[in-house]
This record gives C-alpha cells, structure tokens and sequence, in this order.
C-alpha cells in the first residue's frame, strides 16, 4: 500500500474509522464541553485534528456524515450544561406547579379542582352545593394551568428558559442555541481509497468508469449542476435532472445499469452518485417532456427494479435541500 | 299636494300660538281635575325627565356633588386585573389590549380569555404575553360568557377587577377613575361611561349616540349617588374583588351583568358611576341588529330582574331601596309600556276621531322633552354633539319599533316560548335553571 498521500492525516483518520467497524459513534462524555465526544482516549487537540479530518473526508465524500444527536448549548458559553426549564411568565420563577380547573354548568364556578370537595359520590361545587358526577355533562375542564407560587401568576403556557450550569447565563428557549452531533460512516469511496492505500486527487474526479459515461462524486456533480442552472438562468436554457433509484447497491448491477444509460445518452449528459442507492442524470437542454420521454424508454429497456422520477428543481432555492425534500419520492 | 299640506298642517297645528294658548287653558283645566289619564301622563313625563332637569341644576349651583373628591381609603396603586372574555376577537383584541396597555395605569394584569375561537383570536393576543402583562387562556370547549370571565376571575391577582368587552377601547385615566369612587370601602363595583365609537357611520348609529347620551351618561350620573343602579354593563364596570368572589363570580346563562349587579344590590355593596371614565365603544349600525340586541337585552332584563331575581322587593331582607329599584323596573319597564300600547289602542277604538290630535300632541311633548334631555347631556358629559339635535323629532319614530319590539320579547319571556338564547352553550343550557 502506498502510504503516501497530500493528505496525510485523512488516511490515518479513515483507518481509524475503519478500524471501529467502520461506524464511528459519539460517546456520551458528561464533563466534555460539547457532552459527546468521537475519541473519548485521545488528548483534546489530537481529537480535534482528527475530528477536523472526520469533516474533510465527508465533505469529500469518503464518508458519510449522519445526525446522531442535537445538542442546546449555551449563546454565551457554549456548554452543553443547560438545565431547560419552565418558568414564570410574570416573575421568571421556576417555582411552579400545573392546576387543573373545573368549570361547573349549573352556576357557572370555576375554580381549581381540590377546591371541590369528593364525598365519594362526586365532588361538591363550593358556590352553589350542587353534586358534580358526569365530566362533560354537568361540569367540565375548561384547560390546563400552572400558578407560581413566587408571585401567585396564573398562566396558561409557561416560558421555557435554559440556565447555563456552566456561567449561570440565562436564555430565552427560542434564543438557545442548537449543535448537531454528527457519527461518520466509511462509504464505498472511503473503502476503495482504503483498499488503493490513498486519496484520489483533485484530477481523478471519476467512481467508476462506463463505456464513456463516468460517474461523478457528488460534490462534483453538485458542482456541475449549479454551473448548469447558472447556465440556464442566464440563457433561458432548459435542463432536466433525473433521480434514479437503484433496487441494490450492488457495484456490478450499477455498472450494468450505466452502460445500458449510456446507450440512451449524449456525451453531455452527466451521471452522478447522490448516495450509495441513487444516481442522479442531468440532461441539458431538455426540457421536462423530453426527459419524461427518456425516463419511459429508459425504465422499459432497464429490465431492473428501479424507480425513477424527474427532479422538480426551483432556480431560485437551495439545489441540496430541493433534492433532499424530492428523494423521498422516489 | 293638498293632502300633504292639510296633514302638515294638522301636524303642526298644536305649535301654533293659537294652540298653545288653548293648550294652557285645557293645562289649566287637567290639573284641577282627576283625570286618570293626565296624571298617568305626567308620572311617565316627571320620571324621565325631572331627573334630568335636577341633575343639571345640581351640576349649575352644587358641581362638587356631582364629582366628589376621592377619599383615603383606597390603597395607592392597587393591582388591578384586566379580564377580556371574547369569541373571535381576532380583529379587535388587539386594539383591546393595546388601549389597555396604553391607558396610563401600570399596575395593571390583562387576561384575555378566549371562548374558543374559531379565528385566530388567541394567536394575536399571545403575542403580547411578552410584555409581561398581558396572559392568555385558551379555553378548549366554548363555555359562554359568564364562564369564561370566571376563567379570568381565577387567574386575576388584582383587588379590582376590570371587565370590559374584546371590543372595545379604553380612554386613557379610565383606571385612575374608576378607582376613585372605591375609596368608599362600602363600594362594590363602579361602571365607566359608555361612548360611542361609530356614532357617525349612519343614522342608525347616531341615534344610538343620543340614547346612550340620555339613558347612560346623564341617567347613571343621576342613579348613582342615590345607589339606584341597577345594572352594571359588561362591556365596562370595575368590581372590587373580594365582592366578586364572595358572589362566586358570574351566573352561567343569559343577563350576566344584569344578575351579578342585583347580587351585589344583595349583599349590601353600594354601586358607582364614573362619568370620565370612558369606554368606547361599537353598536350596531343596522336597524335589523338593533331590533335583535334590544329583544336580547329585554329577555335578560324578565329572566333576571323580574324572574330570578324578582325577590328584590322584599325590603324586609334587602332594604328599602332595592325594594324601590325593584319596583321602578316593574312599573316603568314593563306595566307603563304595556297600559301605554292598551291606552293608544282603547283611544283608537272609543274615540277615534280625537286618537290622532292626542298622539299629536303628545308626540310634540315627547319632542321637546327629548330635546331638553339632549341639551342636559351635552352640557354635563359632552356627548351627543350639537349637530345632533336634529334627530330629536325623529326620535320617536325612531324608538317606535324597538318599543314594540320590546313589548314582544317581553311576552313571548312571560310565556316562555323559546327560552334559550345561541349565547348560551347548549351543553350549559342544559345543565342551567331556565329563568
């Protein structure tokens, strides 16, 4: 294996990833600033120089990036060390309780409910002695309450605050803020550069090769697509993108696939791995009917289980998120 | 042509100096004798304008009468809660609490309670529970008025209570105001002055502008001081707290305000007005609307003051006074407008010929006593404006219908067709005494 690459520490982070099954989770750690931490052994700088190697190497797509948590944190201190509490809408006291209330019918009372006295047969009306038996006939709960016994307030809905328990800040719980904790999976390029002993460098952009018809990464199909929608906006151009979802991940069944896509394409169609299960195909100047047509053809000669639709992308909003919210579809 | 003229001439005719010579003549001549029907006359006439005449000489030679100084017994700056009950209030809560936050008196809690609404009512309100002051209750069933409002009453920290509508808005000082009649420990609650806000939309809402001038502003201002009050509105009254919960607040069903002012009439409380304490607010601006609220107000007015709490002429448990208040909604709200209707129809029948000349005549009575009372009410509390002294001959006319409206509901309440009232929950009907 050649050791050897520009990046140095990413193989060494990718190792160590693979040497932890290939999964590497956030272990609670209590006294850690950020409570999780990725290596709970190493000293702090060292685990921030690999956790800055973790990011690199999912944004360059030899790793998957996955949401494993999400944190409140302190605005002022950033410490995970936040006691989120319901308080006084009045005083800001936390010394409060819930109250339940009864609104009897019959002479229209409402008080808290201890203040009904059980006799065993059904509770008392302290105004007009009248018996209360059926909720929802004679007397019902009109709503939930809370009473602070700081200031005797009564409210509906409390305020939610966080107390740092670090440098006793206090936050309003819609100005608290929030950290995502993230735990970093190897994908098939993490575990083909594992295998080639390296990287691949800036020039080798490719996956695999097809009759032609590379697939792309995809940061570096993201790349292309927005050169195209630039391209688009600024020509009056039409483009299509078309998500495709594999029935395997299996790399032989994808290599079959894409040499029968490369029989349907122009050489400026590109293809592209969005994840290990969908591939994504942009067609400039296509419109979307041309792309409808495509897609029937293609599907009918694939002879695979697969599923496919047509991207409906909006020029104007973030491309990542418009395709986040659209592979669900599929 | 000539007929108009001959009926203009006819109708004008008692005005004449001819007339009115003739009238002091036949004046003369009634007071000497015992005819029945003048002095029924002259009672209606004294009761709804002597009052009046009094109150402006008194507010001309003895003003301090009218406006007392406050005394010491009131607490400086007592807490006082806000309760708003409303049912999509959406386009007005706001408003609501903004006047009331804006009103110049900053010990003061809101509590908008909300009946369950079907519009986003809760939502702009619960915007304003950020500035401390202001807290929000949603209510998950609808439970009507008088619930909601004990809702509040359960919430409220306050010594005094300020009920006013989700409708409405608050003249700055109104708080200050209110207040002040309190420092009499023995008062039970003080009701602002009623205004109205859209008097100038049509003519439907400028008279409304001179019934309240007469029967809010000047009638009140004369009621209280003689603890003759017997209604406190919900749309703007101050209770003293302790009195309210003593009361264990509002009655479910219709005339709340009506039912929770003679329980505290009771309970011995004495009951204020604030001529400067104003509310402002909305009334309908349809003659249709108008007929709708009045009947409602009539209804509430027999199933409280006549049937639920018709034992307020026992002056043996309750005292002279509310013996009297009881006895003055009997004879003028009801028995006088029912012998009024019986003797137009008795006159009509039995003597046809002179009916018309007589409804001249009293309707040319009516006029001037209307203008006079107009007159009082913009000297003393500033309300109706001058340029509505117009309305004064068309005000009978304009009364008219409610009259009769007034009348049906009175006798469809005496014989119990149709009870219930949308106000009221069904569920809560069902579960309440129908009065």
């Amino acid at each position: 294996m050649d050791t050897e690459n520009k990046y140095g520490e990413p193989m060494t982070v990718l190792q160590q990833v693979q040497q932890r099954g290939g999964h590497l989770l956030p272990q609670w750690q209590a006294e850690h600033i950020d409570g999780y931490t990725l290596f709970p052994q190493s000293e702090p700088d060292v685990a921030g120089q690999m956790l800055q190697g973790l990011e690199y190497l999912a944004s360059a797509d030899y790793l998957d990036k996955l949401f494993f948590d999400r944190l409140s944190v302190c605005p002022s201190c950033g410490s995970h060390h936040v006691n989120v509490r319901e308080a006084c809408s009045s005083c800001k006291s936390s010394h409060i309780s819930p109250v339940s209330l009864l609104h009897h019918f019959r002479c229209g009372y409402v008080a808290p409910a201890e203040t009904f006295v059980h006799n065993g047969k059904g509770r008392i009306c302290p105004k007009c002695h009248g018996h209360l038996t059926d909720l929802g006939t004679d007397h019902d709960i009109p709503g939930e309450n809370f009473t602070c016994h700081s200031c005797h307030a009564s409210f509906q809905v409390p305020e939610v605050e966080g107390l740092c328990m670090n440098c006793q800040t206090r936050t309003p719980g819609d100005q608290l803020l929030h950290k995502d904790i993230h735990s970093f999976r190897l994908n098939s390029l993490g575990m083909a550069a594992l295998s080639n002993g390296r990287l691949y460098d800036q020039e080798e952009e490719l996956l695999l090769e097809g009759d032609g018809h590379p697939i792309y990464r995809k940061h570096v199909f993201m790349f292309l697509l927005e050169d195209e929608m630039r391209r688009a906006k600024r020509y009056g151009t039409a483009f299509s993108l078309i998500m495709i979802k594999l029935a395997t991940a299996d790399d032989t069944e994808t290599e079959r696939l894409v040499f029968h896509m490369a029989e349907n394409l122009r050489n400026s169609d590109k293809i592209g791995r969005y994840t290990e299960d969908r591939l994504l195909l942009l067609l400039p100047a296509t419109d979307k009917a041309g792309a409808d047509i495509w897609l029937r053809r293609f599907i009918a000669g694939a002879g695979a289980a697969l599923q496919a639709h047509v991207i409906d992308l909006n020029q104007e909003g973030d491309v990542a998120s418009q395709l986040a919210e659209q592979s669900w579809n599929t | 042509m000539e007929h108009l003229n001959g009926f203009l001439n006819y109708f004008l005719s008692p005005l004449s100096l001819v007339s009115m010579g003739g009238m002091s003549h036949m004046l003369g001549e009634l007071l000497t004798s015992a005819n029945l029907f003048f002095w029924f006359l002259v009672l209606i006439l004294m009761r709804f304008v002597l009052p009046d005449i009094l109150l402006w000489l008194v507010s001309l030679f003895y003003p301090r009468a009218l406006f007392p100084s406050s005394g010491s017994g009131l607490p400086v700056n007592p807490l006082v809660s806000v309760i708003i009950a409303g049912r999509n209030a959406g386009d007005s809560i706001e408003k609501m609490i903004l006047s009331t936050l804006q009103c110049g008196y900053h010990k003061l809690e809101i509590i908008f309670v909300d009946d369950h609404s079907s519009d986003d009512s809760v939502a702009r309100a619960r915007k304003w529970e950020k500035t401390g002051r202001v807290r929000v209750f949603e209510a998950k069933n609808h439970n009507g008025k008088p619930g909601s409002l004990n809702i509040g009453l359960v919430m409220a920290r306050g010594e005094f209570i300020f009920v006013p509508d989700a409708d409405c808005e608050m003249q700055p000082g109104i708080i200050q105001h209110l207040l002040a009649p309190f420092s009499d420990a023995k008062v039970g609650a003080v009701t602002a002055n009623l205004r109205v806000r859209n008097a100038p939309r049509n003519w439907v809402t400028r008279f409304q502008e001179c019934e309240y001038a007469m029967n809010v502003s000047i009638s009140r201002m004369w009621r209280a001081p003689l603890n003759l009050l017997s209604i406190l509105p919900g749309a703007g009254s101050m209770f003293r707290a302790a009195a309210m919960r003593q009361l264990g607040g509002y009655d479910s069903g219709l005339g709340d305000d009506t039912d929770l002012t003679l329980r505290l009439r009771k309970q011995g409380w004495k009951l204020r007005f604030a001529l400067d304490a104003i509310v402002w607010t909305d009334v309908p601006d349809r003659y249709g609307w108008l007929l709708r609220q009045r009947s409602r107000w009539t209804r509430n007015m027999v199933k409280i003051r006549l049937h639920k709490q018709g034992d307020l002429y026992h002056f043996w448990r309750f005292g002279i006074v509310n013996a009297f208040v009881f006895a003055d909604i009997l004879l003028f709200r009801v028995i006088i407008p029912f012998l009024a209707l019986w003797s137009v129809l008795y006159f009509i029948v039995t003597d046809p010929f002179s009916t018309p000349a007589l409804l001249t005549v009293v309707y040319w009575l009516t006029t001037f006593f209307i203008f006079v009372k107009l007159l009082i009410a913009h000297d003393i509390a500033a309300t109706p404006r001058l340029r509505m002294l117009w309305l004064a001959p068309l005000y009978p006319f304009y009364r008219l219908p409610i009259h009769m409206v007034e009348l049906l509901s009175m006798l469809r309440e005496f014989l119990r067709i149709r009870l219930w009232h949308p106000y009221v929950p069904k569920r809560i009907w069902a579960r309440t005494p129908h009065w």
